[in-house]
């Protein structure tokens, strides 16, 4: 059975693409970061031995290695990681600092963590990014900490894919479109799509195999690519 | 004409002899010293009789704010603000060797907030400006098309959110006149014949060339390095 591990877990777009994922037979660790938001353990009701709910806080070294230690104490080899979790805040000094640490900083902390189990898996890595990390498309005349954050992830994962694509890893840098997502701490009421809509298109990028393998692309919703 | 210019990061080598070009092209300059580098400010004061050299502290917003109110008193306006950030952790390697993320939090507070902190200081005194200018001395690295780099995450995910910031203070600030120069230079410069000059790339007004494919660069926000070529994003 393949091994997945899904940050940001709890609800939206992470907590869907763990339902897709337990659907197709994976084994899912899920990344629980609001413990007071049930979905996740309903989930763990109706698949007690495929779902396995994980503490992370992946701002928080001490906990991603906690959440290491954990996983490995299940499994020996992870096949795919995906690197989920958000967060959306002003644009005070100090929410450009942990907007970045959340959302360019966590993903790094967790590949490099995780890389020891994933050597002999699928070797996948999953990013969900965003347009606003886009330069090129980049419209607003705010936002600067979640933009600068998004675009700080791309250039995060550019640099890993220079490591580790020779080391027979892929990639998949995620956009998943305007989702009526819980980052700003409940559901939006504007945005284009469901969270299931953007969920179902991730899985399906996200286990899929490429072609081109060799070359790092931002794809959307739509398997759109969109310029850095 | 003369031109009022604050050249913040005064430390790094590009930004020093842009400092030492622009003085001895007559122009008023001021020099931000960043990261405690007394080297520096005894370099300009030697080299640059009459450059006013501040000592900021980028986590200190009072330390810009004191060099924004000198300028202010003395000049009443600003016509170019030059940035330059480029602070690296010192041992940033490889994905897999363990990094230490409270240093690349650091740095990233220190290039990233210390950029953001001065140009919504300087703002002000730039409106009141005829120039009206930003620009930000940068590396062909921070672009994530080209960047074939394995190693220093901090420093280069500092320089492409600066690329975002800049891409952001472009759309809000453009339909009021200000103009911006991204300039990626690089050490192999010296004594190669340069088409494009960081001095000269900062200065010249592009809305007043003949050919529409540079008057047009006023309007997008482009990355070029010093043969003026285009480097993306």
């Amino acid at each position: 059975m393949k091994t997945v591990l899904i940050t940001g877990a709890d609800r939206g777009v992470g907590l869907l693409c763990v339902n897709c994922f337990l659907k197709d037979g994976w084994t899912v660790f899920a990344g629980q970061y609001m413990p007071e938001w049930k979905q996740l353990e309903k989930t763990k009701a109706l698949y007690p031995k495929q779902l396995f709910l994980i503490p992370l806080d992946v701002s928080d070294t001490e906990s991603v290695k906690r959440a290491y230690s954990a996983v490995a104490e299940k499994i020996d080899v992870l096949d795919i990681l995906i690197n989920n979790a958000g967060i959306i805040k002003d644009d005070s000094y100090e929410s450009v600092l942990d907007t970045f640490n959340v959302n360019a900083l966590g993903p790094v902390r967790m590949v490099e963590t995780f890389l020891p189990l994933m050597d002999k898996g699928m070797k996948r890595l999953c990013f969900v990014s965003s347009e606003a990390g886009s330069i090129t498309a980049a419209h607003r005349t705010d936002n600067f900490a979640y933009c600068m954050s998004k675009t700080a992830l791309n250039m995060a994962v550019r640099l890993m894919f220079n490591s580790l694509r020779p080391r027979g890893y892929t990639f998949r840098l995620y956009h998943p479109g305007w989702v009526k997502s819980y980052m700003s701490g409940r559901k939006s009421e504007v945005g284009i799509y469901e969270p299931e809509e953007t969920a179902v298109c991730a899985f399906s990028q996200f286990v899929g195999d490429r072609g081109w393998e060799d070359a790092l692309v931002l794809t959307d919703v739509n398997n759109v690519a969109w310029p850095f | 004409m003369t031109k009022i210019i604050f050249v913040y990061g005064a430390e790094n080598p590009a930004a020093r002899k842009l400092i030492e070009d622009f003085y001895r092209d007559g122009h008023r300059v001021y020099a931000g010293v960043t990261g405690n580098n007394k080297e520096t400010i005894e370099a300009i004061r030697k080299n640059c009789q009459d450059v006013t050299a501040f000592m900021i502290n980028p986590a200190d917003i009072s330390s810009v704010k004191k060099a924004a109110d000198y300028i202010r008193e003395k000049e009443g306006h600003l016509d170019i603000l030059v940035l330059s950030s480029e602070k690296r952790c010192t041992d940033d390697g490889e994905i897999g060797k363990i990094h230490d993320y409270e240093e690349i939090m650091k740095v990233y507070d220190f290039n990233v907030n210390g950029v953001f902190k001065t140009i919504q200081t300087f703002l002000p005194l730039l409106r009141l400006g005829n120039t009206k200018r930003i620009a930000f001395l940068n590396r062909a690295e921070s672009s994530i098309n080209w960047c074939l780099n394995t190693v220093n995450y901090a420093y280069h995910m500092s320089l492409a959110s600066i690329n975002m910031m800049l891409k952001i203070y472009f759309n809000a600030l453009r339909p009021e006149g200000f103009t911006f120069r991204n300039y990626c230079w690089d050490e192999d410069e010296n004594g190669k014949r340069l088409i494009m000059p960081a001095r000269d790339y900062i200065l010249r007004d592009f809305y007043n060339e003949p050919h529409e494919a540079f008057r047009s660069e006023e309007n997008r926000l482009v990355m070029r390095d010093s043969f003026h070529r285009e480097i993306p994003w």
